[in-house]
């Protein structure tokens, strides 16, 4: 059952997705995973490795239309990507990265806007090379933002970064969503990012993926370390199997 | 240190050569004075102005159709398996095939023209930029692609900030080899087949014997060659090349 004014952007069925491996074996991916995405949520993918959620969010970003199955589309797809590596073009400066991925009506005191949010001010005329993994990341998301996607992707957005650069992007993360509310898929194999960017959560099988089971996360579950430790325990508890040890 | 070392090569070499000459006292050998006397008598009779600039026009015309022909067929076959396979056997046909053969064959069935000296070299040189350019191609970096089209991208987007700037390495390899070679075979073309030229003027100076006249003409063709490179080539890979760190 929807709400009053709460609207889908996606409704997504994949029956059969399979790939050939580089020894020629066909492997499944997903098998009848299906889902929903209302408009401005935050849904997290969440599964051990190898469960095809990653090849979900795929067949979201157009990436990969060779499946069986159904992507239906409110509105025609606009989508901002994060890839688990920042993907910059070495060639091109933080402002040049930026820009040529950004939405046409993304104006100059946007961009001002945004690099400061993020704290790449005086990083703007830097090339991909002199920056760190962290920063890099940070163009990347910024980069993101400004194409003002209807659907916003993160790929392991967080994943090899020391713990304290990682929560501070996740706050960024969180605090830009919160200022311009997008929907938006993060997929993660780690509860503590699901549980503190995440509205809802949706588990992965082993391969074949399908979604196994949705949690809510409320504002609640996140208002201290304590809280977010405490959910991220509980769900363990529930869900052992799929857990990375 | 690192300037001084080039030049005390280059003035030993002078040295050498006028010590020699005056031992041998024969014009069969002239020293650096009667070269240099005769690159003067050529350039005030305007004859050299003349001749260096129609060659150099040929070596541009050609040097610009093969550089875009062949970064084209290379792209092409890079990219496509099919491309590839038909074209890969007349890529080592055309790569093998001497390019005096190319030339007589040329003005043979084209008369002796411009066009069919242009297109003598263009033939000779396109097979080089296509096959470093088809490598070039097989290294792109696919993540990169996927980031442009799960931005949408335009097709020319892609090429411009994405490929091509990879590629650029391989199109100043291609253009640094291609235009020393091509300048080589456009006198090889003047001298079979056309009526001016740098080529054509060796041509004459060879049946004459006269080894200063055919010396001030190399010498002032390596000079322009060389004034290409340093004014042209090298800013631009500097440019282009900005965002690299500095090697160590």
């Amino acid at each position: 059952m929807q709400h009053v004014g709460v609207q889908s952007l996606l409704k997504v069925h994949i029956k059969n997705k399979t790939y050939l491996g580089a020894n020629g074996v066909e492997t499944q991916a997903l098998k009848d995973a299906e889902l929903t995405l209302t408009e401005n949520s935050f849904t997290v993918f969440f599964g051990p490795s190898g469960c095809g959620k990653s090849t979900l969010l795929r067949i979201l970003a157009g990436l990969d239309s060779d499946y069986e199955g159904e992507v239906h589309w409110a509105h025609p797809p606009k989508v901002g990507m994060v890839f688990q590596e920042p993907r910059l073009l070495p060639w091109r400066t933080v402002k040049e990265n930026i820009l040529l991925s950004a939405d046409p009506t993304f104006s100059e005191q946007d961009f001002s806007q945004l690099v400061e949010v993020m704290g790449l001010t005086e990083m703007v005329s830097h090339f991909p090379g002199e920056l760190s993994l962290g920063l890099s990341r940070r163009v990347a998301i910024a980069r993101a933002f400004a194409s003002k996607p209807n659907l916003l992707l993160l790929d392991e957005p967080f994943v090899s970064l020391d713990a304290p650069t990682a929560a501070r992007l996740r706050q960024l993360v969180r605090t830009l969503w919160v200022d311009n509310p997008i929907t938006a898929v993060m997929v993660t194999h780690d509860m503590r990012e699901a549980v503190e960017l995440g509205e809802e959560v949706l588990l992965f099988t082993a391969r074949p993926g399908s979604i196994h089971d949705r949690l809510t996360i409320l504002p609640t579950d996140r208002t201290s370390e304590a809280t977010i430790e405490a959910k991220r325990s509980e769900v363990k508890s529930l869900y052992p199997h799929l857990f990375e040890t | 240190m690192r300037f001084l070392y080039p030049l005390f090569s280059i003035v030993g070499f002078i040295l050498l050569w006028t010590i020699a000459a005056f031992l041998i006292a024969d014009p069969l050998l002239p020293g650096p004075v009667e070269v240099c006397s005769a690159i003067y008598r050529e350039i005030s009779s305007g004859a050299l102005w003349h001749h260096l600039f129609i060659t150099l026009w040929r070596v541009l015309a050609s040097f610009i159709m093969a550089m875009v022909i062949g970064i084209g067929i290379g792209l092409a076959m890079g990219r496509s398996h099919m491309i590839n396979g038909l074209f890969d056997p007349w890529l080592v046909f055309f790569l093998n095939i001497p390019a005096l053969v190319v030339i007589f064959l040329c003005y043979i069935w084209g008369g002796l023209t411009e066009a069919a000296a242009i297109i003598a070299v263009v033939i000779n040189k396109v097979p080089n930029v296509a096959v470093t350019l088809r490598e070039g191609t097989r290294s792109l970096n696919y993540e990169l692609e996927e980031m442009g089209q799960s931005f949408r991208y335009t097709q020319w987007q892609k090429f411009q900030h994405i490929i091509l700037p990879q590629l650029q390495p391989f199109i100043v390899a291609a253009g640094r080899s291609g235009l020393s070679l091509i300048w080589k075979i456009v006198l090889v073309v003047e001298f079979i087949g056309r009526s001016d030229g740098v080529g054509f003027q060796l041509h004459t100076y060879f049946q004459l014997f006269d080894v200063a006249a055919i010396l001030a003409y190399s010498l002032a063709f390596i000079a322009v060659m060389l004034l290409i490179e340093i004014l042209i080539v090298q800013p631009w890979e500097r440019y282009a090349t900005r965002w690299r760190a500095e090697p160590a």
